[in-house]
């Protein structure tokens, strides 16, 4: 190689290895600080017992803390992963279907959820639960 | 460990299609590297269409499409094995130094923990791979028809977007009846693999070794590409895709004895980028239109027709599968559905132009993790070894269709997103991912020789 090709080549490669050594060390750094199951995982875990209690396929309705803004990222992620858990059911981010999976962080009384025409069909823990629409026949 | 087998069976079909398309002799051959490279992009893309036309044709298809792969693969074999040709050019024989080789290794070493490392954090990858990809690949293996998955109440989740990353996904866990997240990652990393190893073959091939190592050693540097392998969004399968149809472009243009196949192929690649994301459309019309029109002669002109012609032989088959894909589709794009005003009011507006332009140029010196802007460092590569001469139209295709390629998604910021700034700041790392090798190797293409010729 001449040698202005060398030097060039040693630019270039330094500064590619660099970038390519500082990902490494920034992920190896993540990588000891991770917790033993990602949030996917653990989130798929919990909802195997709801999946099993419900229908392979159809349509089902989707609800989180009242208040809850709808391009809230956090809500939005959890419901994506919901929907991932539970395909090929379809679950709409709304409450207008017969069945809805309920997804709280907050205590919620049976009772207000009454008032707003959802019966508990089952709890499943970690918030997690099963409602029905009453006004949806 | 079904799936993971299944994955070599996928790129031995894939050079079998390559070998189909493109002969070479029975034996080993100085272009083989070439071949080995494009495999596993042939090869998924094989599977993705027969996964997507079997579902249609039989429903839920475990052996169906298991039967149709083993078919078309043996079908590509037995063409390979008729055409098998006498006789292949050497490739260039220039060599690299032995110190190259082990920087390339520490790269190649240090970029496969890194995608372990972050693949073991991430199993299920980051959350396009969830919300879009993946699920769709759920969808397809899981859903007893084949309209669940496209349906309007899933509109958050593309219903648009090709199915190239799920279908593949989805026959290799069909076929080994396992929804395996390793196989997704083993799925990206054969991507990043040709994104890399096909301009580098084709680089050694045309310019020789030394040229090829180095520029392998760039593309990995550009850590956007590594990281993003490990996210398992389709943006990796895209930039694979881009940089194979386009230095497969330039190897059909420039090589003097290989036949048809490479022109046949840049067309095969360039349209299963159709079929990986929606962007691969816009790349499909703009490697077409470099390869018609960037020149530097008119005899070089008028000897572009008979490849665009092959290229288009190449395409037609995954065309009219996207056509009719897209066609079927119900949903209709949201950056064409939630657009505000006209298109002329978007594009009339100063603002957007200032944010996008920014935005891009901004992307462009931070790229990739690197302590110095890309652009500096690939000025200077250029600046101490100087231009190859006399310039040929085929050696600035890859540069001219990675700019044009850029020049369309500003476009498409500035006349189809309703929030420019939400936009640009999910998507502009990704799409200067997509034409980073590309790029890369268009400048590695134009450098004058490190040696003696």
């Amino acid at each position: 190689m001449y040698p202005r090709a060398v030097t060039a080549t040693l630019l270039v490669a330094a500064v590619s290895l660099f970038s390519t050594f500082r990902l490494f060390m920034q992920t190896a750094d993540a990588y000891t600080q991770a917790p033993a199951i990602d949030g996917v995982t653990e989130y798929t875990e919990r909802l195997k017992a709801l999946k099993d209690a419900l229908p392979p396929t159809g349509v089902i309705g989707y609800m989180t803390d009242p208040g809850t803004p709808a391009n809230n990222t956090d809500a939005m992620a959890e419901h994506h992963i919901i929907q991932y858990a539970l395909a090929p059911l379809v679950v709409v981010p709304n409450a207008n279907q017969k069945y809805v999976v309920g997804n709280f962080h907050k205590t919620i009384a049976t009772g207000s959820l009454r008032d707003q025409g959802f019966k508990l069909v089952r709890e499943f823990g970690n918030g997690i639960a099963l409602l029905e629409n009453e006004k949806v026949k | 460990m079904a799936g993971l087998f299944l994955l070599l069976v996928t790129v031995a079909s894939g050079f079998a299609l390559v070998r189909a398309i493109w002969p070479a002799p029975w034996r080993w051959s100085s272009a083989d590297p070439i071949r080995l490279a494009l495999a596993p992009v042939a090869g998924l893309g094989l599977a993705s269409i027969l996964f997507y036309l079997v579902r249609i044709a039989a429903g839920l298809p475990p052996m169906a499409a298991a039967g149709a792969m083993l078919c078309a693969a043996g079908f590509a074999g037995a063409i390979a094995h008729k055409r098998a040709a006498a006789e292949e050019l050497p490739g260039h024989s220039g060599k690299a130094p032995f110190w190259l080789w082990v920087l390339l290794t520490a790269a190649a070493a240090l970029s496969i923990f890194t995608v372990t490392m972050m693949t073991s954090i991430a199993p299920h990858g980051e959350w396009d791979a969830w919300s879009i990809w993946n699920l769709r690949a759920r969808f397809l293996v899981r859903a007893d028809n084949l309209q669940t998955p496209f349906v309007a109440l899933l509109d958050w989740s593309h219903p648009d977007y090709p199915l190239m990353v799920p279908a593949s996904i989805a026959m290799l866990w069909s076929t080994s009846g396992a929804e395996s997240q390793p196989v997704v990652a083993g799925v990206q990393a054969l991507f990043l693999i040709s994104a890399i190893a096909v301009p580098f073959t084709i680089l050694r091939y045309l310019r020789g070794a030394a040229i090829a190592v180095i520029a392998a050693i760039a593309i990995i540097g550009g850590s956007t590409i590594v990281r993003m392998t490990a996210a398992m969004y389709a943006d990796v399968p895209m930039a694979a895709l881009i940089v194979c149809a386009g230095a497969m472009a330039v190897l059909a243009l420039e090589s003097k004895s290989d036949g048809r196949g490479p022109a046949i192929l840049a067309g095969l690649l360039a349209a299963l980028g159709a079929w990986t994301k929606n962007e691969g459309l816009l790349f499909f019309g703009v490697l077409a239109g470099s390869i018609a029109f960037v020149a530097t002669s008119r005899a070089e002109l008028m000897s572009r027709i008979g490849k665009l012609r092959d290229f288009a032989i190449g395409a037609a088959p995954v065309v009219a599968v996207v056509f009719y894909f897209k066609s079927s589709a119900k949903v209709t794009n949201d950056l064409v559905s939630s657009a505000s005003g006209t298109f002329m009011d978007r594009i009339a507006d100063t603002h957007r132009h200032w944010v996008a332009f920014w935005s891009m140029a901004g992307e462009s010196l931070t790229f990739g993790n690197y302590i110095v802007p890309p652009v500096v460092v690939f000025c200077v590569w250029l600046g101490v070894n100087r231009l190859r001469r006399p310039v040929r139209g085929a050696w600035l295709i890859p540069i001219f269709a990675a700019v044009a390629q850029l020049a369309g998604y500003y476009l498409v910021y500035i006349g189809g997103s309703a929030d420019i700034q939400w936009q640009i700041d999910t998507s502009v790392a990704r799409i200067m991912m997509h034409v980073w090798p590309l790029c890369l190797f268009g400048v590695f293409l134009i450098t004058a020789p490190l040696e003696k010729e």
